[in-house]
C-alpha cells in the first residue's frame, strides 16, 4: 500500500468523517429513530473508523518486520 | 446490591494479587511500564481502561443530559481520532521509549535532547495539570458511592477508595492495574448494556420532556461548532501525550502489539449509543436526578433489581479506581525519576510510593472541596497536557529542534490557555488549549526554521535494523 493512500484512509477519511462532516450534518434538522442525524452518523463514525485502521494494518503494517530493542532503563533517569 | 458491590471488591484484589505471581521483587521498571512485557490484550485493557474512566460512565450521560448533542461531537470525536493518531504516533513513541529507555514521558526529553532543564519544565508542566484528574476520579466516586446508600460519612468511604487504590499499587503496581482494569472492562460493557437495555424496556411513552434551556443547547451555533472542532483536534493529539497513556504504551512488548490493539479500540467505544440512551432516558422519563453526573446510577437504581445495581455501581467504582492507579503510577516515577535526582532504582519505586500516597490524600481533600462537573475538569486536564505535543513530535521527527525552543513553547501554551480559561477571555468559542498549542507550535517551529539547534537522529528515522543494534 502506498503512503499516500495508508494516510488517507488511515488519517484523511476518519478525520473528515468526523470534522467538519459532524456539524454540519448537526445543521440539518433531520432526526432517525429520534435522534438527530448528526449523532447517528456520529455513531457510524466508530465502525468506520475501525475498519479504515484495519484496512492499513492489513493492507500494509501487518508486514512490517518487527523491531526488538532492549530498554536499558537505568539510563533514562537523571544523571 | 451492597454484598453485590463487595464482591466485586474482593475480586478484584483477587486479581491484583494473581497479577504479583512470578514477579515477587520487582525493579522500577517492572513497577511502572512491566518491564515491556505486555501482550496486544493487556496492553489494549489498560490503555482503554484509561479512556473509559469515570468520566465516561458518568461525565458522559450528565453532559447529554444537560447539554445535547454538541456535547457529543467534541467528547465522541476526540476519544475515537485520538484510536487514530495513537496508531499511527504511539508505535513510534513506543520505539522512543525503547531507545531511550524511557519510565516516564520527560524521560525522552531528557535523553533524546540530553537537557535536565527541559526534563524538568516538561515534569512540573505535567504535575500542574495531573493533580485535578485525581481529584476527578474521586468526584465521581463520591456520586457512585452515595448510590449505595450506606450511612457512613462520604469523606470515610472516599478515603477507603484511595486506600483501596494503593493498595493495588503496593501490591504490583502496573501490573496489578492491567488485571484489574480486565474485570473493570468486562463489568463496564455489561453495566452499560444491560441499563442501556432496560432502559428501552421501560421506555413506554415519554412523559416528561426536555426543559427549554436543554433545547437551546441542542441549537448549532458558529461558536459551539467552533468549540467542537478545536477540542476535537486538540484533544485528539494530546491524547497521545498524556502521561499515562505514554506510560501505557512503554508497557507493550512490540510497537506491533501497540497497533493491532489501536485497530480494535474504536471498536470499544460501541457502548457510547447505549450511554446515550441512559441520558436520553433520564431527560425524558420523570427520575430523579441531583445534578447531571448521576444521570447514570439514577437511572441504573431506578430500573435495575438492588443486586444488579450493586455490580453496575462496582464496575463504575471500579473505573475510577483503575484510572486513579494509572495516574498515580505515572505521578510517582514524575516525583521520584525526574524531579529528584540521583536516586537508585529501588529508591525510585520506594519514594513513588510516598509521593502516591501524598497525592492520593491531595485529591481526596480537593474533592472534598470542589463539586465542578467531572467534564470541565476533563477539559483543563488536556489544555495542559496538550503542550507537550511540539517537543514529542520534535522527539519523533525533528533533526535540529531547540530544547529551549520546546520550554518557551510549553510555558507560552499554558500561561496563554490558563489565561483564556481564567479571565474568560472572548475567542469566539475556540478551545483555549488550542490556541495555546498554536502559538507553542509556532514558537517551537520559528526556532527550528530560523535558529536551529544541534543535530539529532529523530526517532522516526531509526529503522527496525538501526534499532535492533542500538
Amino acid at each position: 500500500m502506498p503512503p499516500f493512500l495508508r494516510y488517507t484512509i488511515g488519517i484523511a477519511v476518519p478525520f473528515l468523517s468526523v470534522i467538519p462532516t459532524v456539524p454540519l450534518l448537526g445543521r440539518l434538522d433531520v432526526t432517525v429513530l429520534g435522534a438527530p442525524l448528526a449523532l447517528i452518523w456520529l455513531f457510524c463514525c466508530i465502525p468506520l473508523t475501525a475498519l479504515c485502521l484495519a484496512i492499513v494494518w492489513f493492507g500494509h503494517d501487518s508486514k512490517l518486520p518487527e523491531e526488538h530493542i532492549d530498554a536499558d532503563y537505568d539510563r533514562g533517569g537523571p544523571a | 446490591m451492597t454484598i453485590a458491590f463487595l464482591s466485586i471488591i474482593v475480586l478484584s484484589l483477587v486479581l491484583a494479587l494473581f497479577s504479583k505471581r512470578g514477579h515477587g521483587h520487582q525493579k522500577a521498571e517492572d513497577f511502572f511500564v512491566a518491564s515491556g512485557q505486555f501482550n496486544t490484550v493487556l496492553f489494549f485493557f489498560l490503555a482503554v481502561g484509561e479512556t473509559y474512566s469515570v468520566a465516561t460512565i458518568l461525565g458522559y450521560p450528565g453532559g447529554v443530559y444537560a447539554n445535547g448533542t454538541g456535547f457529543v461531537t467534541w467528547f465522541l470525536g476526540y476519544i475515537l481520532l485520538a484510536f487514530v493518531v495513537g496508531y499511527f504516533l504511539n508505535p513510534l513513541i513506543w520505539r522512543a521509549g525503547r531507545v531511550h529507555g524511557a519510565v516516564t514521558m520527560p524521560d525522552l526529553f531528557r535523553r533524546h535532547f540530553d537537557s535536565r532543564a527541559l526534563e524538568v519544565v516538561v515534569t512540573c508542566a505535567v504535575l500542574v495539570f495531573l493533580v485535578p484528574l485525581g481529584m476527578q476520579q474521586f468526584l465521581g466516586l463520591q456520586v457512585v458511592l452515595k448510590t449505595l446508600g450506606w450511612s457512613i460519612s462520604p469523606l470515610l468511604l472516599t478515603c477507603l477508595a484511595g486506600a483501596l487504590a494503593f493498595t493495588y499499587i503496593l501490591i504490583s503496581g502496573i501490573r496489578a492495574s492491567a488485571y484489574v482494569a480486565v474485570l473493570k472492562d468486562l463489568l463496564l460493557i455489561a453495566a452499560i448494556l444491560v441499563t442501556a437495555i432496560v432502559a428501552l424496556q421501560h421506555w413506554g411513552v415519554a412523559t416528561s420532556a426536555p426543559s427549554a434551556a436543554w433545547k437551546h443547547a441542542m441549537t448549532p451555533t458558529l461558536k459551539g461548532d467552533l468549540f467542537s472542532i478545536t477540542t476535537v483536534i486538540s484533544q485528539s493529539l494530546g491524547f497521545c501525550v498524556v502521561p499515562q497513556t505514554c506510560a501505557y504504551v512503554f508497557t507493550a512488548r512490540s510497537a506491533s502489539a501497540v497497533r493491532r490493539a489501536q485497530v480494535t479500540m474504536p471498536l470499544y467505544m460501541l457502548m457510547f449509543p447505549f450511554l446515550t440512551i441512559v441520558a436520553y432516558f433520564a431527560l425524558l422519563h420523570p427520575v430523579q436526578v441531583s445534578s447531571p453526573n448521576e444521570v447514570f446510577p439514577a437511572v441504573a437504581s431506578a430500573l435495575l433489581p438492588a443486586p444488579v445495581t450493586g455490580l453496575v455501581m462496582a464496575g463504575a467504582a471500579l473505573s475510577a479506581l483503575v484510572v486513579l492507579t494509572g495516574i498515580c503510577l505515572a505521578i510517582g516515577p514524575l516525583v521520584s525519576r525526574n524531579l529528584v535526582p540521583g536516586l537508585s532504582n529501588d529508591q525510585q519505586r520506594r519514594w513513588s510510593q510516598v509521593v502516591i500516597a501524598f497525592y492520593l490524600l491531595l485529591s481526596i481533600a480537593g474533592a472534598a472541596t470542589s463539586s465542578q462537573l467531572l467534564v470541565t475538569i476533563n477539559n483543563l486536564f488536556y489544555f495542559g497536557i496538550t503542550q507537550s505535543l511540539p517537543g514529542i513530535l520534535g522527539i519523533l521527527f525533528a533533526r535540529r529542534m531547540r530544547p529551549s525552543a520546546i520550554i518557551a513553547g510549553i510555558v507560552a501554551g499554558d500561561l496563554i490557555a490558563i489565561a483564556i480559561f481564567e479571565l474568560g477571555i472572548p475567542v469566539g468559542g475556540i478551545n483555549p488549549g488550542f490556541i495555546g498549542l498554536l502559538v507553542n507550535s509556532a514558537i517551537v517551529l520559528s526556532a527550528l526554521y530560523f535558529a536551529p539547534g544541534e543535530a539529532r537522529t529523530p526517532v522516526a528515522a531509526i529503522t527496525p535494523r538501526q534499532s535492533a543494534s542500538l
